[in-house]
């Protein structure tokens, strides 16, 4: 068969020249390098910005709240505002480690329904974090509006910067969700195709 | 960890029995300007998974399980900014004769490659590299049946595609 002959060229074809092992003396440096790598990996990851992000975003709003607003309604829409900003970004975090720990070392079936798994999972959360953001922003818009007290102008641009920041991060999240959205259909495509 | 640690040295050596072998799946999955870093993705991925391999397979089934693995995530992960393939523009349209160049025929073997979905992509990859069915079985985790039929289908798509029917 004409095939065999298209294999046999594959096997004997001539690989590219570059080495696998970065330039240095020894086996202890190229695992060094690896693991350098993997830190960066972790760095560069959208889910530690996110930890971060949130982490300062939620420690200045908790105390602006004190420093700039009055006791009252305000201020617990802040903290409620923080919280689930830390929430969020701890449940990032937690699904990038669990992911990270575990190696490519299955069959691809299962390789590819633990991926979908887990993109299922971080759907589940940027959905329920959207939805959270969304009705804290609601809840917020109601206590300016029929909040007790008397509020001061500068208490009234810190309850609106609340706002405006609930509906920034409820949008981050639908933008995100419709990326996680992307990989989960085409992880599914692939489970599909392997069960065809 | 010291020089002479013996899972460093397992993983030296795996590597170095392995090489060709990552190359071929970074070759087939990634374009030019990011294969080495899908190289380093793939050895990262060996070096995390080494201490559980627990020697139920030969090494060679497990380096192409992480691989192709790896391979096809660091795609999806990398997706918005790969371009296409420079050197696998070969445009082999069917041919009257197959061409008996070995270089003209690894590009249209390229050119198939690519034409394929990530998953058909992968078995018949496998099958270039000589793999039993067996072992396409275990790197997949198809059934072997499900292994033989589908390269029946894709070695039949390339030869009416390629060799003239």
């Amino acid at each position: 068969m004409e095939l065999e002959g298209f294999k046999s060229a594959w096997q004997q074809r001539r690989m590219e020249g570059y080495s696998l092992s970065p330039p240095g003396d020894g086996a202890s440096r190229s695992v060094r390098f690896l693991r350098i790598s993997a830190a960066r990996d972790i760095q560069r990851s959208e889910e530690l910005s996110r930890l971060i992000f949130s982490l300062l975003f939620g420690l200045v709003a908790v105390s602006a709240s004190f420093v700039v607003m009055a006791p009252g309604a305000g201020r617990v829409v802040a903290w409620m505002f923080a919280a689930a900003l830390l929430v969020d970004g701890v449940a990032g975090f937690v699904l990038l480690v669990r992911r990270l720990r575990q190696a490519a070392t299955d069959n691809m079936i299962q390789f590819i329904s633990r991926e979908y798994r887990q993109v299922e999972a971080r759907l589940r959360i940027e959905i329920y974090t959207q939805g959270v953001m969304l009705i804290l922003a609601a809840a917020a818009v109601v206590l300016l509006v029929f909040g007790p007290g008397v509020a001061t102008g500068r208490d009234n641009v810190f309850r609106m910067g609340i706002v405006t920041a609930f509906l920034a991060v409820a949008w981050r999240r639908g933008r995100s969700r419709s990326r996680s959205r992307e990989i989960s259909h085409e992880l599914r495509n692939y489970l599909k195709d392997l069960e065809a | 960890m010291s020089p002479g640690d013996p899972r460093q040295t397992l993983f030296e050596e795996v590597v170095a029995a392995n090489e060709r072998r990552i190359k071929a799946i970074a070759r087939s999955y990634a374009p030019p300007s990011e294969r080495q870093d899908l190289c380093q993705e793939i050895l990262l991925q060996m070096w995390k998974g080494l201490g559980g391999f627990k020697g139920r397979s030969t090494v060679s089934t497990w380096v192409y399980r992480v691989a192709l693995n790896t391979a096809i995530t660091f795609r999806r992960r990398n997706r918005h900014r790969i371009e296409p393939a420079e050197d696998l523009s070969v445009q082999a349209t069917a041919l009257p004769h197959a061409p008996s160049d070995p270089e003209r025929q690894v590009l249209i073997l390229e050119d198939f490659l690519g034409s394929l979905g990530k998953i058909d992509r992968a078995v018949f990859l496998l099958y270039l590299e000589d793999l039993s069915y067996r072992d396409i079985s275990e790197v997949t985790g198809l059934t072997e049946s499900h292994v033989g039929v589908r390269i029946n289908r894709l070695k039949k798509a390339f030869v009416e595609r390629y060799c003239g029917g």
